[in-house]
Parts: structure tokens; C-alpha cells; sequence
């Protein structure tokens, strides 16, 4: 057929190909996982179908000849401020599915990035800074409810008082929550690797422990989701902490969808569902309506694994945050995690995406100020997650008020990703959000590993550094510091609500 | 005292081979009347212009290194068994405590009239061969009539078409390579050679080749005459069996062996084309008189002679055209004898140039054709070899990118990470 | 016989992606320009790995240096050698291009090579990269799928 509907003669992305460069090796016909790219045996070339690319750049990275360049479409529609490309495509899936459009990783709309907007302080002359090179440099945090004073025995040397569990880490960077059904097993056992080996933890998500990964136990945290799967007394106790997920970032308010289709034997035996059903997460516990019912599974949760575990409580970051966070602390979490408006997801509604909270850097602020305020901030930690690019994002964040931060978007580019926001489709071409034995095995567990674990110490090395400069010798000391803080470019009304004062003053 | 081989060819290396991976040090004769070890399958090359020395498949240095002696040029005529000795034509005598008689095959020369005339020609042996050449030569030969299509024939053929002489094939049957491979992969060949000029007479014999006492033409049972300069006689070979017979070993179809490659007299082994192998496609004994298998006989029954216990269960048909710009390759069935088999093909041979074809037997691979694309074939041949069940996977057999990808899990993983390269891993299984 | 000394190549299929970097790097380093494109349009080369896909497993095959080679019972120009260090050597001038080691190879590792004019004709096979040191394919390999190893 000569005549295409819309979305397919529009489309976004092109292959470039210089056929001179090309060798015919055809690896990236076989690497392309979204039928771009086929071979034409007739004219003994290799051929695009265009409307097809994803723009994974899958093929580019492998052509071994550098023949490939995966480029926008220079053809586009009339430049429209309003209706911009993206606003038309959308309406022309829209008209002919019926449906609402799905997509994935995290939003991508030009919502300020608070990060970028802080500037931390460094020390001349009057405090030395520290080389941290030269001398110790403190980074390990503890994740757990602390006390509010301590009680000494009578020599005024011993301490009297006791505090619950606490998770150690060696650095204030946890793997975010990413469930097996989402990303696949290869990547889980990456990140819990990388975990166990640099002194962290990772997060199972809410599809359940696959077996392989239950020797892991000493670094992993397990998720409570709506959907409870793979919740049993075992998965409670194969953990270092157990985590209540009340919301996403990508998607606040509603639940999660995965396919049947995506379900199979490994996946269903984790989450322990059938093969080949669905797999949804309601939008709420429906055990859960009221702080009054969260305390009530939080301390069941306790209860269930004889007060061993710190529990942690997830949600997305809300217009209403911090009064939300400080109902969590009074329920009982023994830590609060939020997930800003740019954090990731596998699968979400676009519109839920794009527009739906807040972003993580006002919600910390707001979040430990309210905290401070109603004098909680001791019984439960701050983690913060969505969106960390950096280091120094991450450092930012724990100036602001976090205690430490989850990265979910990160590990996945550390294992290959590029972006494309086509996790949801389940074909991802780097083999990170799929299932699909042919494409989950491009990741090798081994390789990702090591660079998560490089990242990690990259980072650790970035954050001591600028510890250093700030003439401080470890991460405690910068904790909720945010007079090493200022801003540039913000509003009164922003600065006030993030507590730090202009560049300048 | 030591080991004594007759013959200088794929067997007689094979043989050395195998005795020098077990017995360094007990040294080796090797009797032979013709002057150098060369290829056989070669010789065609001749007419190509190729020099002699082209032609040496194991050099000086190959002998040294193994420590064999070669007496050369000399003919061995008759053994004694109980006193364990080899005569040769010199009158010398080499005493053997093992013997390998591997003196081949000799071609077969049909009751023509006027086959003993100068200017008729057999084509197995290099000195044969050269004086061919060397007639055609000097007689400044215009016009060669090859009596046999086979492989030889079709050789000779091709190569004289291409230095521009006229050349008609006579062939008793309806095709070429008749009894090598199927129709179609006949019909390629035949038109491959075709196009260098090489005429077909089929279902035609000679019946009379005419001259004085030089070939000047051939009579064709049709009573069609053909003008000939030469002529080749090339319709098949027949084991030498002379040698053998001399010290009482039994002989079938051709020397009979053990799976050890023993002959019915002790301490006396044959191996090559001289003996009745197991064709293990079929299971029944036949000579098979090819290169390969006359190697790996060779090289079984010098590791049996130098005492290390090792089977040989039986070969297949192996055939290479490999003088065509096309290849074609064929191993065991070509074509079915009978319903009970089942084939599968693959013709793309106008469109893109290649053949496949492949012949099953209860489920397993039991012979193939593949000309034009030949790449990767072997995986087919050792199928062969194995008897896998490759029911599940036939249609895949005919595909170019058929690979052990095809081939169950554990089998590959057998194979590969364990290493099975051993001569025991892959030899014909009962 | 026993176990032999001897490095080779091992395929690990779990980990192969069928990405052909193991096939492009082997043409590239058996070039005369070292360049790959170049190996393929202008020097005709082909690789003497084969990437082999099916579904979702791939694998890359190449010589297996056999301890009993079949194709050198089946060389009839004497070009493939055993050598002693185990290799199993093609010599490429001597081979007159009978085709007898691409129809015997159980792993269908030797090559045919016929170049356009038909000058050059002979068998093509992995050589352990020979004086390079370490196989070019190995190097390649994004994912570890191959092993340069004594054992796999």
C-alpha cells in the first residue's frame, strides 16, 4: 500500500547510512529490536524502514564501521510554539488507537532542574580546605530512625542508649527500586553486585526476589507495592530493609500494568502470579486509606520480621509533600523516600509523566524543614530519588536535607541505555527493560557490574572532592548544611522554599 | 626390522602419520615405483600447466622428520607372510614385522578394440599423465575424445577445453557423474563445462578406436565417428588388489580388513583405495576409492600397527569437483535409490547460484549435494557421520546459514565446550 | 594423548549478542590495510569467524584447532599442517582450492575463497591470529562471549 497514516509517513527519527562505509556485516539488523533495519538480499544493501527507529542507537554503536548516524527527520511540520511536533504526533496516535499514550523512563519536559540553579561553597584562607587525597574522608551514612538525645551510663563514657537497625552505606547513593518484569534479572544481579562490592544497596522493586539473587540478601531491600507481589514471610526476611511503595515519581496516583505477555516463567515464579497474567499494581493498598492503616502495615511489616528490619516508606513527591512525609514519620517508617517529577519509570501514562508532582530538589527542602519543624527529622531518614544525573547532584541533595539518594536512571545508562523512552514496549535494544532472552542477554551481568561499581567510586571520589574544597571531612557535616548552599537565577519565593540564600549574599 | 609400507600416497602418509603419534623411535619403509610423494587428486593440474614440483603432497623433509626411508622407483611384487618379507622388482628383500599395503587403485580399462594404441591414455598416475600431455604436445593434438564422465574425465575435459582443444565426453549413460550425484547437480556441471566448449555424447560408448598404430579417431556404438587425437580412457579405477593376492590375503571387492585395518593375514594391515571399505550409509562394503578416506584409513591402521587399539567404522562418499569456478560438493547420497528416503531442495541456482539439496533416511541426514555455495557444508558431512535425528530441523538442512546454532543445546556444548575434537568424537558412529 | 597445551578460542553462547564485531575485527586484522572497510570492498576478505543466530541464541564459531583434524586427512595439496604446538595450520599459497576441508569440517569452520577473477582460489580459517598474539576477535568482543583460554 502506497498510502500511510499519519504517524507512520511523520516520523521523527532517520537512519543515516553511508552505503560506501557499509560492509554488509548486517549486525545491525540484527542488533535494530524494532524493525528498522532489514537486508534486502536483491539489491544487497541494507535498508531502513524509517517510521520504525526509536532513535536507540542501537545500530550506531555497533556498526563496526562507523557507517550508521541515527539523526532527527530534518523534515518536520510548520514550527508552531504551540504545536510543536510532538503535540501533533500525539494527536495523531491518539485518533487512531483510541488510547491513552504510554511511555517511559522519565519526564523529559523543560521543568526547571533546581540542581542546576545550586552552587556550593568552597573554603579560601580563613578554613583551609582538606585534600582528600591526603587526609580521611567520611562518606558512610546510616539510614535508619535515630534518637533524639543520647542517655550515658553513670562512668559518662558508655552509651545507654540503643537505636533500631540501620543500613550502612558506604556512600550516600542507593540502586533505586527497578522490578524483574520491568528490567530484567541481568540488570538486578548488576546492580546487586555492584552493591554488595562498594558497601550500598539495592532495591528489588515490587515484582518480587528472583532465587538467583536471594545470596544477595545482605544489601537488598525488598518492596511492598499495592500489587504484593512476591511478598511472603521468606522475601520479607531475605532483606537488609523492606520498603512500603505508595507512589511513583513517573506516575503519582495510579498503579502499574505488566503485560501477560511479558510474564513469564521466571518473572511469574517471582512475583508469584501465572504465566502469561497480567500483573497489576492497583493505584492504592487497599488495605491502606488513612496514616492510621500505613502504621498498621508498616507494623505488621516489623512485626513480621521481629523488628530486624527498617522499614521505608515511598511516594511520590506532591503538592502537599511534606505534611504527607510527616504522617509517614509518625506511622512509624523508619525512613521516607520521595520520588521527584522527573524520576523514571517503566511504563506510565505520558501525561501522567510529564505533568503530574513536583521536582525532588523543593521536596527535600520542604520535606526537612517540615521535619525539623514538627521535631521528627531524627526518626526518620530522608532519600530522596528521581532524576540524579551527578555527584554533585546527589551532594546538592544531601545539602538540601536528604540523607542519601536512590538512582534508578543512572545504572540503567550505566548498563547501556540511550533513553529512547521505549522501556514500556518491552524490546529495549541495550537488553535493560526486557525480557526477551535474545535482547536481555546484550547485557552481561559481569560487565555491568564492574561499571556500576566504577561509577560508585567515580562518584564517591567527585563528592570527597568537593567535601574537600568545602573544608569538610565528611558527609555528615554537610547533611541538611544549606548555608554552603547558594542559588542564582530564582525567585525569592523559590530560594525561600529552598532555604538557601542567592549567590551574592 | 619395522614398519614397511607399500605405496606413497594419502594412505602411505596417513600410515605415517599415525605410527609416529604412538612409535617415535622403530623405523618406517615405504617402497613405492613411482619417484616422489605427490597428489594424486593433482595430476589434473598437469594440464593446466602446472610444473611437477607443484604437484608434491609431502616433501624430503616430511620423511626425514619421521625418519622413513623411501625406496623409490622400485616395484614390490610379491610378500611372504611367513617369513615376513616384501619383494621388490630388484630382487631386494625388506623384512616387515608390520606391513601396510596401500597400492591404491589402478583405472579400469574397458575391452575396446584398438585400446592398446599409442595415443589412448589412462589418467590416475602422474607419469601417465605427463606423457599424455606430452603427446598431445607434440602431436600439436587438436582433438581429444574422454571415454567416461566422471570426475577424472570431466577433469581432463575441462582442462584440455580450456587450452582450446575440441573435447567430446563419451558417456555410456544418460548424464554426467551419473553415479556420483543427482540429475540436477548434472545438468550444472554439464553446462558448466559447456560453456569452455567440452561436448556431451551421452548414451553412447566407443565401440572400436581406429588409426595405424596412432589414434587418429574413434568409433561410437551409433557407428558416429569421431576425429580423435587422443583419447582418455577414464570409466572408474578398481582396487590393486596384485600385491595382496601374492601373500594370500583374502579379497573381496577389494582387500578385506578388519576395523582395525588388519587384512585376514597377521600383522599384515591395507588401507586407501585398495580395499573394501563400509560405506556407512548404506552399511554394506564397497570400495570407495577417495582421498580422504584413504588418509584416515592410513592413519587408523598405523595407529593399530604401532599398537594403540582405534576403530576405523567405515567411510562415505566424499566428492569435490574442485576444477570448476563453481564448486560443487556432494557427500554420501546423492540421489535416493528407493521411496523410503526423503529429500529437500533448495534451488536457487539461476537466481543466485546455488544448489542444496539433502537426502534423509528415517529421520537421518544421509547424503547432500551443495554447488555454488559451499560454505559450512562439513557441519552437513559429519551429520552424516554422527546419524543424528534431524527430523526436527530438516527444512533447515538446505539453508546457507544452517549452522550447529540448528543442533540441540547439549550436543553443541559437548562439542564445543568440552572440547570433543578428538578423532573418536567425531569418526563414523555404528 | 592427554590434554593438550594449547590456547584457543572458546564461544560462550549465553553471552553472545550477534553483534559480528568478532567477524568484522577478524577480516580487519587479516587485511593488508588494516582497514575494514577496505578488507571487505577492496581486498574481497571474508571473516573466518561465523556468527551463527537462531532465535535467541548466537554464537560464533571458528577453527577448533581439532586434536584429529579431518580437514588434514582430507588436504590433498599437504597446505593444512598440524603443528607442533597443537595449531592446526592453512597455508594458503599451497592450497589449490580442492574444497575437501570446507566439505569435511564438522564445524564448518574452513572457508571457500574464490576471488572475483578466479586467480585466487583457496580455503580460508582461523589462525589464532598467528603473530598478532591474541586473537582480534576476542579483543572485539563487547559482550565476553569469547574466550582466549586453554579450557573454556
Amino acid at each position: 500500500m502506497l498510502f500511510k497514516k499519519p504517524q507512520v509517513a511523520f516520523y521523527p527519527f532517520m537512519v543515516l547510512r553511508d552505503d560506501y562505509k557499509c560492509v554488509r556485516c548486517k549486525s545491525c539488523v540484527d542488533q535494530c529490536s524494532f524493525d528498522a533495519t532489514y537486508y534486502d538480499e536483491d539489491l544487497n544493501m541494507i535498508m531502513n524502514h524509517h517510521e520504525n527507529c526509536v532513535n536507540c542507537k542501537r545500530c550506531e554503536a555497533f556498526c563496526p564501521t562507523d557507517a550508521i548516524k541515527v539523526v532527527k527527520n530534518p523534515s518536520t511540520f510548520h514550527p508552531d510554539a504551540n504545536w510543536t511536533p510532538e503535540a501533533i504526533r500525539d494527536i495523531h496516535v491518539q485518533m487512531l488507537t483510541g488510547a491513552i499514550i504510554l511511555t517511559s523512563t522519565g519526564n523529559d519536559k523543560p521543568i526547571r532542574n533546581y540542581f542546576d540553579h545550586l552552587l556550593l561553597d568552597a573554603c579560601q584562607v580563613t578554613n583551609p580546605p582538606i585534600d582528600p587525597l591526603r587526609e580521611p574522608m567520611e562518606l558512610k551514612t546510616f539510614i535508619g530512625r535515630k534518637t533524639d538525645a543520647l542517655e550515658f551510663d553513670p562512668d559518662g563514657v558508655s552509651i545507654k542508649t540503643t537505636i533500631g537497625k540501620q543500613l550502612e552505606l558506604e556512600i550516600p547513593v542507593l540502586f533505586s527500586a527497578m522490578s524483574y518484569g520491568s528490567i530484567n534479572l541481568n540488570l538486578q544481579k548488576a546492580m546487586a553486585r555492584a552493591a554488595k562490592e562498594f558497601g550500598t544497596y539495592w532495591n528489588t522493586g515490587e515484582g518480587g526476589l528472583h532465587r538467583d539473587l536471594r545470596e544477595y540478601k545482605e544489601c537488598t531491600i525488598v518492596q511492598v507495592a499495592s500489587g504484593r507481589f512476591g511478598v511472603d514471610l521468606e522475601y520479607l526476611e531475605t532483606s537488609a530493609a523492606i520498603e512500603i511503595k505508595i507512589g511513583q515519581g513517573a506516575k503519582p496516583g495510579i498503579g502499574g500494568h505488566l503485560p501477560g505477555e511479558k510474564v513469564n516463567e521466571g518473572i511469574a515464579q517471582t512475583r508469584m502470579i501465572p504465566v502469561g497474567s497480567d500483573a497489576i499494581s492497583p493505584a492504592p493498598h487497599h488495605d491502606i486509606y488513612s496514616i492510621e492503616d500505613l502504621r498498621q502495615l508498616i507494623y505488621a511489616l516489623k512485626e513480621a520480621t521481629n523488628y530486624e528490619k527498617p522499614v521505608f516508606v515511598k511516594i511520590a513527591a506532591v503538592h502537599n509533600v511534606a505534611a504527607i512525609a510527616c504522617g509517614i514519620a509518625h506511622a512509624g517508617a523508619d525512613a521516607v523516600v520521595i520520588d521527584g517529577v522527573r524520576g523514571g519509570t517503566g511504563a506510565t501514562p505520558k501525561s501522567l509523566r510529564d505533568h503530574v508532582g513536583i521536582p525532588i530538589e523543593l521536596a527535600i527542602a520542604a520535606v526537612d524543614d517540615r521535619l525539623r519543624k514538627e521535631g521528627l527529622r531524627n526518626q526518620v531518614s530522608l532519600i530522596a530519588a528521581g532524576g540524579f544525573r551527578s555527584a554533585v547532584d546527589v551532594l546538592k541533595a544531601v545539602a538540601l536535607g536528604a540523607d542519601a539518594v536512590y538512582i534508578g536512571t543512572v545504572a540503567k545508562l550505566a548498563a547501556g541505555c540511550t533513553q529512547c523512552q521505549q522501556c514500556h514496549t518491552g524490546r529495549c535494544a541495550w537488553g535493560i527493560t526486557t525480557n526477551d532472552p535474545r535482547l536481555a542477554k546484550r547485557l552481561n551481568p559481569d560487565i555491568v557490574a564492574e561499571n556500576l561499581y566504577n561509577l560508585l567510586r567515580a562518584w564517591a571520589h567527585d563528592i570527597k572532592e568537593l567535601l574537600g574544597a568545602m573544608g569538610i571531612n565528611a558527609i555528615e557535616s554537610i547533611r541538611g548544611n544549606r548555608l554552603r548552599l547558594r542559588s542564582w537565577g530564582l525567585t525569592e519565593q523559590e530560594n525561600k522554599i529552598l532555604g538557601v540564600l542567592p549567590a551574592g549574599m | 626390522m619395522g614398519y614397511v609400507i607399500v605405496g606413497n600416497s594419502a594412505a602411505a602418509v596417513g600410515c605415517i602419520t599415525g605410527i609416529r603419534k604412538v612409535d617415535k623411535e622403530t623405523p618406517i619403509t615405504v617402497i613405492s615405483y613411482e619417484d616422489f610423494c605427490y597428489s594424486k587428486p593433482m595430476i589434473g593440474d598437469i594440464l593446466d600447466g602446472a610444473p611437477r614440483e607443484h604437484l608434491t603432497y609431502r616433501d624430503k623433509s616430511f620423511f626425514e622428520k619421521n625418519r622413513v626411508q623411501q625406496i623409490l622407483g622400485h616395484r614390490a611384487i610379491s610378500i611372504n607372510p611367513e617369513s615376513k618379507v616384501v619383494v621388490l622388482d630388484s630382487n631386494e628383500i625388506v623384512p616387515y614385522s608390520k606391513l601396510l599395503i596401500a597400492t591404491g587403485a589402478r583405472p579400469f580399462i574397458p575391452p575396446i578394440q584398438g585400446v592398446e594404441k599409442e595415443g589412448v591414455f589412462t589418467f590416475t598416475e602422474l607419469s601417465e599423465a605427463e606423457r599424455f600431455n606430452s603427446y598431445l604436445t607434440e602431436k600439436g593434438a587438436q582433438e581429444v575424445v574422454v571415454v567416461g564422465s566422471g570426475f577424472i574425465g570431466l577433469e581432463v575435459a575441462y582442462f584440455l577445453a580450456k587450452r582450446g582443444l575440441k573435447v567430446s565426453v563419451v558417456e555410456l549413460l544418460e548424464r554426467s557423474l551419473a553415479r556420483a550425484v543427482d540429475e540436477r547437480t548434472s545438468r550444472i556441471v554439464e553446462s558448466l563445462l559447456r560453456e569452455v566448449g567440452v561436448k556431451f555424447l551421452f548414451n553412447e560408448s566407443v565401440s572400436e578406436i581406429l588409426g595405424e598404430e596412432k589414434v587418429s579417431s574413434v568409433k561410437l556404438k551409433s557407428g558416429k565417428i569421431l576425429k580423435a587425437d587422443g583419447v582418455v580412457i577414464a570409466v572408474g579405477v578398481r582396487p590393486n588388489v596384485e600385491l595382496a593376492q601374492t601373500a594370500k590375503v583374502k579379497v573381496n571387492k577389494g582387500i578385506e580388513v578388519s576395523t582395525k585395518m588388519e587384512t585376514s593375514v597377521n600383522d599384515i594391515y591395507a588401507a586407501g583405495d585398495c580395499i573394501e571399505c563400509i560405506d556407512i550409509v548404506d552399511n554394506t562394503k564397497k570400495s570407495i576409492p577417495l582421498f580422504p578416506l584413504a588418509f584416515e584409513q592410513g592413519f587408523i591402521a598405523g595407529l593399530n600397527m604401532a599398537g594403540r587399539g582405534v576403530d576405523y567404522l567405515g567411510g562415505l562418499v566424499l566428492n569435490s569437483l574442485k576444477f570448476l569456478p563453481v564448486p560443487v560438493l556432494n557427500a554420501g547420497l546423492a540421489s535416493p535409490p528407493d521411496s523410503s528416503y526423503e529429500v529437500l531442495v533448495n534451488d536457487k541456482f539461476e537466481e543466485r547460484g546455488f544448489y542444496r539439496k539433502v537426502v534423509l533416511k528415517e529421520g537421518r541426514l544421509v547424503g547432500f549435494v551443495a554447488v555454488g555455495e559451499i560454505d559450512r557444508v562439513g557441519i552437513l558431512t559429519n551429520l552424516i557421520r554422527q546419524k543424528i535425528d534431524v527430523s526436527s530441523i530438516k527444512e533447515r538442512l538446505v539453508e546457507l546459514d544452517f549452522g550447529l546454532v540448528d543442533l540441540p543445546k547439549w550436543w553443541r556444548e559437548e562439542k564445543l565446550k568440552e572440547d570433543r575434537t578428538a578423532y573418536k568424537d567425531w569418526r563414523a558412529v555404528k | 594423548m592427554g590434554k593438550r597445551k594449547l590456547m584457543k578460542v572458546y564461544p560462550i553462547e549465553e553471552n553472545c549478542i550477534s553483534c559480528r564485531y568478532c567477524e568484522v575485527a577478524c577480516t580487519m586484522v587479516h587485511s593488508a590495510s588494516k582497514d575494514p572497510v577496505k578488507a571487505y570492498k577492496l581486498e574481497g576478505l571474508l571473516p573466518r569467524a561465523t556468527v551463527e543466530v537462531k532465535g535467541a541464541v548466537s554464537l560464533s564459531l571458528m577453527c577448533r584447532h581439532c586434536k584429529h583434524p579431518f580437514c588434514f586427512d582430507s588436504c590433498i595439496s599437504g597446505a593444512i599442517q598440524v603443528g607442533e604446538d597443537g595449531k592446526v595450520y592453512l597455508d594458503e599459497e599451497r592450497c589449490v582450492g580442492c574444497w575437501n576441508c570446507v566439505l569435511v569440517c564438522p564445524f564448518g569452520a574452513a572457508h571457500p575463497f574464490i576471488s572475483d577473477n578466479e586467480k585466487k582460489r583457496h580455503s580460508f580459517k582461523c589462525d589464532l591470529c598467528g603473530d598478532r598474539g591474541f586473537p582480534a576477535c576476542v579483543e572485539a568482543c563487547p559482550n565476553r562471549a569469547l574466550v582466549y583460554d586453554f579450557e573454556r
